[in-house]
């Protein structure tokens, strides 16, 4: 059986954040899992918002630091510390500010330490991505791809991106026609509206949603 | 007060080695060349219409350079020379208040002159027959009369002749400094010294190691913060993002040094200034370019910036995979609140 995962299904196995985050670890123990070129790319744009709104927030924060502060930060610069803190990163640097930094220190050690905390949890992230990464083939779409059911478009309506990833699981399969199929989500817009339709049409033998299914449903 | 071009206030015994800035200027004018090479391309991709700089007083300096830095017309101005003596050139007239009209942009390894935007129709570009000199250079195959001011001809033969005292016998090290005295932006100098030291130090690597002297990676690593501090983020705006998580890559890398594979440095330290903020300069400092090829590079620049930050993960992954040494010291709080920010993000 093909697992072909959904971007979501790589979001939610490498950011810890994320609400299915465990479900997600069903990846660890299952073969011959796939992904495809939109897959990755949409993944690519995941990780594009995720710079411009949140990594990016905590590194202007840092400069802000290195542009604004003096050299020595005292236990007296604190609560401007957070003050200056932007809202969204707000519950991460005031945790470090209040319980983990043990002033005074210099700024190049403040930023130090806040730099090392975030490379930390990138690091997490990056290499449960990585590790996905060697083990998931991935399929880019053959050129003689040449139909799509209209039927299916109503139901999928997010043309190239959610659509395109399922129209790419169809191609893999079209391309081996022996194996069977599995399609693993947690989009609800496939699993619960279109799931007959794209097992009809697509010869996709199975749509799971892994909120609805605990690791331990699956076998190797 | 004398300004030094690339501003560094860091000693160290490295500087004492091999004459590694006159290395690095040559990387600058080979660089200079390929800028050129690529705006050709681009301009003819872009479909551009026919443009030329059609300005008289353009065409007499150009000549008049050409004159008197190669009286006997052997073809002894090698064009990236010539590129920059031009530039130069432009620069103090326009301070005496003439304007060449010269069309310019600055990119990756300086200002960029067109040459296929220069009235050059009396000037054949020729391959090098001074021995000196290797690739290209510029010879006057027509002499003609200039129909211009006697006032404004004694200008410009004054600026050639500042020129030609300072330039005539000086490196090619020096033309590249002053030319970067002259650049719009400070990151851009701070850069450039950052750049040239780790480069230095990487090529040197082996040696500096076996005569047992420290690499000094926290000099790197303040050149870098030095940098980044100068970068005006109001300027570009667009690539302050990557700016700064570019830097956070660069100075945990540069951080193991000694250890690291120096080609994944130096592609490493080059990829933001090359393929994304020298995007951004270039359409932003420049002067008499075409609005055409302006556009065209405006256009371009969407897709461009969004191919970097492909290419930078690329790097990025392999930074965290085999450099990165994580501290293990996060404890489940921190996850937590860490975790807290980013969770309205993955909705």
């Amino acid at each position: 059986m093909i697992n072909f995962i959904d971007t979501n299904v790589i979001v939610g196995y490498c950011f810890q954040a994320d609400t299915w985050h465990d479900h997600c670890q069903i990846l660890d123990r299952l073969n011959n899992i796939w992904s495809s070129s939109k897959v990755l790319d949409e993944w690519q744009d995941i990780e594009d918002y995720i710079l411009d709104n949140h990594i990016s927030l905590i590194n202007k924060h840092i400069d802000q630091i290195k542009r604004t502060f003096p050299d020595m930060i005292e236990m007296t610069h604190r609560d401007r510390l957070l003050r200056s803190v932007p809202h969204k990163v707000q519950s991460f640097l005031g945790k470090i500010y209040l319980e983990q930094i043990d002033y005074p220190l210099t700024k190049d050690e403040l930023c130090d330490h806040v730099e090392r905390k975030m490379l930390d949890m990138q690091h997490d992230k990056t290499m449960r991505f990585l590790k996905i990464d060697s083990t998931c083939k991935k399929h880019t779409r053959t050129k003689d791809y040449g139909f799509e059911n209209d039927k299916l478009k109503p139901c999928v309506h997010n043309g190239n991106r959610d659509r395109g990833i399922v129209l790419d699981a169809h191609d893999l399969i079209l391309n081996m026609p022996s194996q069977k199929i599995r399609f693993l989500t947690l989009d609800n817009a496939i699993s619960d509206e279109c799931k007959d339709k794209i097992i009809t049409y697509l010869k996709i033998a199975e749509v799971k949603d892994l909120k609805y299914c605990p690791p331990s449903m699956y076998s190797r | 007060m004398f300004k030094t071009p690339f501003d560094n206030n860091i000693e160290s015994a490295e500087e004492d080695m091999a004459d590694f800035e006159t290395v690095f200027a040559e990387r600058e004018m080979a660089g200079s060349i390929s800028d050129l090479n690529e705006a050709r391309i681009e301009w003819q991709t872009s479909g551009c219409p026919n443009y030329n700089a059609q300005d008289e007083l353009l065409a007499y300096s150009i000549n008049a350079i050409l004159q008197k830095f190669d009286p006997g017309n052997e073809g002894k101005i090698f064009q990236t020379r010539f590129y920059k003596l031009l530039f130069l050139l432009n620069d103090d007239l326009r301070e005496e208040g003439v304007d060449l009209k010269m069309p310019y942009f600055w990119y990756r390894y300086g200002p960029v002159v067109p040459y296929f935007l220069l009235p050059l129709h009396n000037v054949r570009m020729v391959s090098s027959s001074w021995r000196a000199y290797h690739g290209k250079s510029f010879v006057i195959s027509d002499h003609r009369s200039f129909n211009i001011q006697t006032t404004i001809k004694e200008t410009i033969d004054n600026s050639i002749c500042k020129l030609w005292d300072l330039y005539n016998y000086s490196t090619t090290k020096k033309i590249i400094n002053d030319v970067y005295l002259k650049a719009p932006h400070e990151f851009q100098r701070k850069y450039k010294n950052f750049y040239k030291h780790v480069e230095h130090k990487l090529n040197e690597r082996e040696k500096l190691i076996y005569m047992s002297q420290p690499l000094k990676e926290m000099e790197d690593i303040k050149r870098l913060e030095e940098a980044v501090k100068f970068f005006e983020e109001d300027k570009f705006p667009q690539v302050y993002n990557d700016l700064l998580q570019w830097k956070l890559v660069v100075k945990y890398s540069v951080n193991e040094l000694e250890h690291v594979d120096p080609e994944f440095i130096k592609s490493l330290a080059d990829i933001f200034w090359s393929n994304l903020f020298s995007r951004y300069l270039q359409v932003r400092e420049y002067d008499n370019m075409p609005e055409a090829m302006i556009n065209w590079w405006k256009r371009q620049l969407p897709p461009k910036h969004k191919t970097y930050r492909r290419e930078f993960r690329e790097w990025e992954y392999k930074f965290y995979s085999d450099i990165y040494k994580p501290t293990n010291t996060i404890d489940d709080g921190t996850r937590r609140a860490y975790n807290e920010c980013i969770k309205p993000l993955l909705k």
